[in-house]
This record gives structure tokens, C-alpha cells and sequence, in this order.
């Protein structure tokens, strides 16, 4: 009896501890007046890639702006509605649903006219309530750039893509990348690999870029998130080239990743942010392209990794690609060029 | 008799208790109070606070918890460690989405012949490792992880292409017909009229194995098969028809996941709910009752958990997963203490009996 005693004890004091100690959770009340953001993400934090960068945004916010930023995790699609309930439960002023299911939202806004809601990335639909906002950054472009590089470097004239699934949304990087190759080197193959919405699979995105990579090709896309890692080490691996996607990917691998397709889904995320502090917050769709600085490569914002490390034959048509894609990008803002975009277009003929 | 009772429900809970108390210490160790752990937990998973009480998100989100616990359970029963829930449970979900979106009948007719066509689909897909088992003494936890497999697979498959909604941003398949939508007591808790059938099912289970003879056929085989066998039990059918009962039952999750919850399949859907009603079985002693009340459990501590205390402590979601599976470790080790707390317990029956004595 007297050990139980001991050991009840123990654990009460182990309990006591913190309480005595740290008290770090009284000091929530002089933020109490603050504006209250709740962002979900789809995934678990660590990808590396969308759900990383909308955390960026989410620091940026708690950093710079006055207000209280809470990230939640879910992991699966059976906990995305709970968790967006969770917070709509909590009385947060905006809540942000990062790459959830668009009728989720859609619904749930009409459910709760009264809360803000808020995307700031893959939520395409023109038709919304007035209380839900949607920021689409729009990647035909800077992915055509991508394949632009692609298409004057491949050694092979094969060229191709990693894709997380067969969804309009993931089609936008890819169609456009395949036209920019195809631009650049009309004779090169694009191949295509879609990994079925696994976007949480480096395993599977390295045995993609493995079989690609035997199959002739030198230069992979990598479009699927986490899943994407295994792609670039496949490319690191193999002695070949990929390109990296979402946020700047080039010092993995230095020398092995060409580029990344940077999407700005920190800006975003930060953007719808700032707006509801400055009273600007209004439903909507409206979309961000290259020229909002919502999306590009690396090399525009000074990344110089792969000249730095990459092998010589290959650095050496760097300058070829970079005079291509400032060419490129000038028609393209000019509104001489088009790119086809995989959310509102039927599918060219061209890129079939 | 008295005992048994006793232990039987002195096991979950403390298994509960110290793993709540084991992952308070590793929080703790983070920083963060464990008695505002400890608050939050109760707040987030069964308050009644705000636009949607929390506490009916939980009883929602038990709802299919009970059901693959129970045809867990069914499995225990009979003495065969049956995983084939999760591949069961999808497969009734697929049916239910077809069926949903294409039926075009009065809701009264629909509705009760989709979760009927969900079961039987199911029943007969928890049929295939059943009979291997018997049959052939394939191991069913090969088998049943294999079948668990080709499930989420037929369903990634199905919702990427021949079920495929045109407009969706993602694989997924079409919303199904609006007639159908299971009741929900409280619009978006998801607690409606699926939590009172997975109640009655259970209610039903416990007469049936408690109270028949066929539920006394199932437990005798369950406990010792070559004595049932000696007995005159035909083993071999009894195991047959429990599995595939269980296996109906994960189908009928599965069903009203779709008709009351999602109202549509999508990739990513076998999320291992299937594999939770085996901790709810373990957890709930393999009673209807234990399974009744550790599905409520579970599915709170799971909300509030993984939820609530990143929402409102910043606690990493992982600690809160840590939380779960430390209790599930407790029950997997009860063998540890259990002594102990049996003693524990005749003591304090004796210290009675010589009270009253």
C-alpha cells in the first residue's frame, strides 16, 4: 500500500510540474482582442512542398500581421470536415481550408453564411457565397517556362512527368510543362506517369521517376508533393535531371534539380490574411499569375544552385534556356502567347 | 462471476487511464500543462459547448466505430483474429456510392435496399477469406490483409475513372441522390439515425451471443473448437456464419459512412477505420457493451486529441495519435498487471464480504 502511495505520488507531482513551471498557458489573454485565423491543411506538415508553404504564410501572418494564426493538421480525408467543424465551433473570425474538397466548402459556407471562409490555392469553381473567398494560383504558365528549360536541355529528347493524379488541377502543370517542352523541341517525347492522388509517397514517386528515367528520359517534372522527394532522389540517384515543384526544391540535390515551379502558396495564404485584417476580406474567385509574383521559377528569384553545382554539359545550355524563357515570358505577359490552361480549356489537339 | 465483471471493466478503463496519464507526462515534457491537456480533451471531445456540440461530433464519428467493433468482436467470438474489416467496409461504401448516385426510386424503397445490397456485397467478400480459413487453413490475417488490399485498390480505381466525377478537382465519385442522405439529429454532427441502428445492432448482438443457443454454439467454438467439434458443433459452419456476419456488418459502416456522412467516395477513403474496430474490440472486451462505450470513447479522445489540443495547446497532432496508441498499448500489455489488479480487486472483496460477515 505504501508503494502505491509513493507511486500515486510521483505521478501527481510529475502533473504538478509544469503547472508550477512554466505557465506558458495563462498568457493567451492579452491576445484575446486579436483577429482569430484558423488554417486546415490537408497533410500532416513536412512535405516540403504545399502543406510547408502554406505554413510559411501562416508564420508570415503571426509575424507581421495583428493577428492569431492556428494551423491544423488533418491527415485523411475523413478528418477534413471534422476538423473544419472544429474550428467553425471555436468562433474563429476566418478559416481557411487549404486544398479541401470544394463542395465541402462550398456547402459549408452556405451552412455558416455568417463565418468567413477562405482558400487560398485549388479551389476552382466561379460560383461562390459571398462569404467564401478563393485564391487560385494559376501554374500553366511558370510550368511551361519549366518545360521551355526542359525542352532545350534534354540530352535524350525524352522528357517527363511525375503527376500526382488525373484531376484538372494537377493537369495544369502538366499540360502546360508538356507544351513548353514541345515549343522548345518539337521532336521530343513527353511521358506522363500519374500516381492515383498519392500525393504522401516518396516510395512510389522514386519507382515512377525510376521506371521514366529507364524508359530514356533525363529530365522528370515532379508534381505530387511529398511524393515528389522520391522523384528528386530517383534524379539524384540515376545521375539525371528533375525539375522541382511548389516551393524552391534546387538544394536537395544540388546539381541533380534543374528548377522549381514555385507556387506562392504562402503569399496566398498571407494574402487572404492581411485582407481580413485591413477590412478588405470579400467572397470571390479570383485567380494569381505570373505577373502577382504568385508563381515562377527559381532561377527568376535568384536561385543560381544548379549552375553552381550541376554537371558542365548541362550548365552549359543554361544560358540558352534562360534567353528562351525571358522571351517566352515577355510574349507571354504581352498577350502574344498562349498557354493552355488544364482548368478552363478542353484539351488541345496539339498536346494530345 | 461477480469478479470476472469487475475486472472485465476495471481493464479498459484503466488501460484508458494510464495512457492518458502516460502521454499527459510526455506533453508535460513539451511544455504544456497536462491538466489543460486533460481539460481540453473532456472540452473538445465531449463538451457541449458551441454551434455544434462536440460531444455529437463524437457520437457521429463513433457511429462506424461500433460497427467494424462489432463485427471485430464477432470474430474474437469465435476465436478467429479476422482484420478483413477494413476491405469489407469499403466494399459496402462502393455499393452504397453506386447505388446512391443511380437508383432512381423513392427514398423508403432505396434506402433499405442499398444498405441490404451493401451488406450482402460485403458479407460475400468477407465469405472469400472465411472459407479459405476453413477450407483450405489458409492464416486469415493474410488473407484478410490481402482482400483489405484488392479493396482500396478496386476503390482508387473506381473513383479515378468509371465512377469519376467530370467536374471534381480530385478522384472522386459523384454526390449521391439527396433523398438518400441518412437523418442527422443535429444538421453537421453527423450524429442521426445511423448511431440508433449501430445501437440496436449491438443490443441485438448481445442477446444473440448471450442469451441463444446459436450465440452459445459461437462462443463454445470460439473458446475451444476441438471441444465444440467433440460436442457435435459443426465448427466449420458456425465459423462461416459469424464471419460473414461480421463482414456484413463492416458493410453496413461502410454504407452509411456514404448514405449519412460523405455521400460520395473519393481516394484516400480506407482510412482504416476497419482497423480501429479492432481496437475497440480489444479495448471493449470483446462485449457489446465494452464496444458501445470505447467507440464513444475513442472517438472523443481521437477528436479531441488530434483536434482540440492542436487547435487550442498547439500540441502537435502526432501526441495526440501518441495518446491512442499508448492506450491501446496498455490494453495490449494488460497481461502485465493484470494480476495486480486482480488482487487489487479480491481484496477489496474479501475487506466486503468481512464487513458484512
Amino acid at each position: 500500500m505504501k508503494r502505491l502511495a509513493l507511486i500515486v505520488l510521483l505521478v501527481l507531482s510529475f502533473i504538478a510540474f509544469p503547472l508550477f513551471a512554466g505557465g506558458s498557458s495563462e498568457s493567451t489573454d492579452a491576445e484575446d482582442d486579436l483577429v482569430t485565423v484558423a488554417v486546415v491543411i490537408p497533410s500532416p506538415l513536412g512535405d516540403r512542398s504545399f502543406c510547408d508553404s502554406a505554413n510559411e504564410g501562416v508564420i508570415r501572418a503571426n509575424a507581421e500581421l495583428p493577428v492569431k494564426v492556428d494551423l491544423i493538421e488533418t491527415q485523411g480525408v475523413h478528418e477534413h470536415e471534422t476538423a473544419m467543424r472544429g474550428a467553425i465551433n471555436r468562433g474563429y473570425d476566418l478559416i481557411m481550408g487549404v486544398g479541401l474538397d470544394t463542395q465541402m466548402m462550398i456547402d459549408l459556407a452556405n451552412e455558416y453564411p455568417d463565418q468567413a471562409f477562405a482558400s487560398p490555392s485549388e479551389l476552382s469553381e466561379t460560383n461562390l457565397p459571398p462569404n467564401l473567398k478563393s485564391l487560385l494560383i494559376n501554374v500553366n504558365k511558370s510550368s511551361f517556362l519549366a518545360g521551355l528549360i526542359a525542352g532545350v536541355m534534354t540530352e535524350t529528347g525524352k522528357v517527363g512527368c511525375v503527376a500526382g493524379g488525373d484531376a484538372p488541377g494537377i493537369n495544369q502543370f502538366y499540360y502546360g510543362f508538356k507544351q513548353g517542352v514541345l515549343e522548345a523541341n518539337p521532336d521530343a517525347e513527353v511521358y506522363v506517369n500519374y500516381l492515383g492522388f498519392d500525393f504522401s509517397n516518396p516510395t512510389l514517386g522514386m519507382e515512377s521517376a525510376v521506371a521514366l528515367y529507364n524508359e530514356g528520359c533525363d529530365i522528370i517534372y515532379a508534381v505530387c508533393g511529398l511524393s515528389g522527394e522520391g522523384v528528386l532522389q530517383a534524379a539524384a540517384e540515376t545521375g539525371n535531371f528533375a525539375i522541382g515543384v511548389d516551393t524552391v526544391q534546387d538544394e536537395f540535390y544540388p546539381g541533380s534539380i534543374i528548377t522549381s515551379v514555385i507556387k506562392r502558396v504562402d503569399n496566398s495564404t498571407y494574402q487572404i490574411i492581411e485582407d481580413y485584417v485591413n477590412g478588405d476580406f470579400e467572397g470571390g474567385f479570383e485567380t494569381l499569375d505570373l505577373e502577382d509574383g504568385a508563381t515562377g521559377i527559381s532561377w527568376d528569384v535568384g536561385y543560381t544552385t544548379f549552375e553552381d553545382n550541376g554537371p558542365d554539359f548541362m550548365v552549359a545550355k543554361v544560358p540558352d534556356a534562360k534567353a528562351l524563357v525571358e522571351e517566352y515570358k515577355e510574349k507571354i505577359l504581352a498577350g502574344e502567347y498562349e498557354v493552355y490552361d488544364a482548368l478552363t480549356m478542353p484539351l488541345w489537339d496539339s498536346l494530345r | 462471476m461477480k469478479k470476472i465483471k469487475a475486472i472485465n471493466l476495471a481493464m479498459p478503463v484503466s488501460a484508458i487511464i494510464l495512457g492518458v496519464i502516460a502521454s499527459m507526462l510526455l506533453i508535460a515534457l513539451t511544455g504544456v500543462s497536462p491538466l489543460s491537456v486533460l481539460e481540453t480533451l473532456l472540452k473538445d471531445g465531449f463538451g457541449l459547448s458551441g454551434k455544434v456540440a462536440p460531444l455529437f461530433m463524437t457520437l457521429g464519428t463513433s457511429t462506424p466505430l461500433m460497427l467494424t467493433g462489432l463485427a471485430a468482436m464477432l470474430g474474437f467470438k469465435v476465436g478467429v483474429f479476422s482484420i478483413a474489416q477494413e476491405g469489407q467496409y469499403v466494399m459496402g461504401a462502393i455499393i452504397a456510392a453506386w447505388l446512391g448516385a443511380s437508383l432512381n426510386l423513392p427514398s423508403p424503397i432505396a434506402v433499405p435496399m442499398i444498405m441490404i445490397l451493401s451488406m450482402a456485397v460485403a458479407a460475400l467478400y468477407g465469405l472469400i477469406p472465411a472459407l479459405l480459413k476453413v477450407k483450405l487453413g489458409v492464416n486469415e490475417i493474410i488473407s484478410s490483409i490481402m482482400m483489405n488490399n484488392i479493396a482500396a485498390y478496386v476503390l482508387e480505381y473506381l473513383v479515378a475513372f468509371p465512377m469519376r466525377a467530370d467536374a471534381g478537382q480530385k478522384a472522386q465519385s459523384a454526390v449521391i441522390n439527396r433523398d438518400y442522405w441518412l437523418y442527422q439529429f443535429v444538421y453537421g454532427s453527423r450524429w442521426g439515425i445511423s448511431f440508433v441502428i449501430a445501437v440496436v445492432l449491438l443490443i441485438v448482438a448481445y442477446f444473440v451471443i448471450f442469451k441463444t443457443g446459436k450465440g452459445y454454439k459461437v462462443r463454445m467454438v470460439g473458446q475451444n473448437i476441438n471441444f465444440a467439434s467433440y460436442g457435435g458443433i459443426r465448427s466449420d459452419k458456425v465459423i462461416i456464419t459469424t464471419l460473414t456476419t461480421g463482414a456484413a456488418i463492416a458493410g453496413l459502416a461502410g454504407c452509411m459512412e456514404v448514405l449519412g456522412n460523405y455521400h460520395r467516395i473519393m481516394t484516400g477513403f480506407s482510412s482504416g477505420l476497419g482497423f480501429d474496430g479492432l481496437s475497440v474490440a480489444m479495448l471493449g472486451m470483446s462485449h457489446p457493451a465494452g464496444v458501445f462505450i470505447v467507440s464513444i470513447l475513442l472517438a472523443g479522445i481521437r477528436q479531441g486529441a488530434q483536434l482540440g489540443l492542436q487547435i487550442s495547446l498547439s500540441v502537435p497532432r502526432e501526441l495526440g495519435a501518441v495518446l491512442i496508441a499508448l492506450v491501446i498499448l496498455f490494453v495490449a500489455v494488460s497481461d502485465v498487471y493484470r494480476p495486480a489488479l486482480e488482487r487489487l480487486l479480491s481484496r477489496k472483496e474479501r475487506k466486503n464480504r468481512r464487513k458484512e460477515g
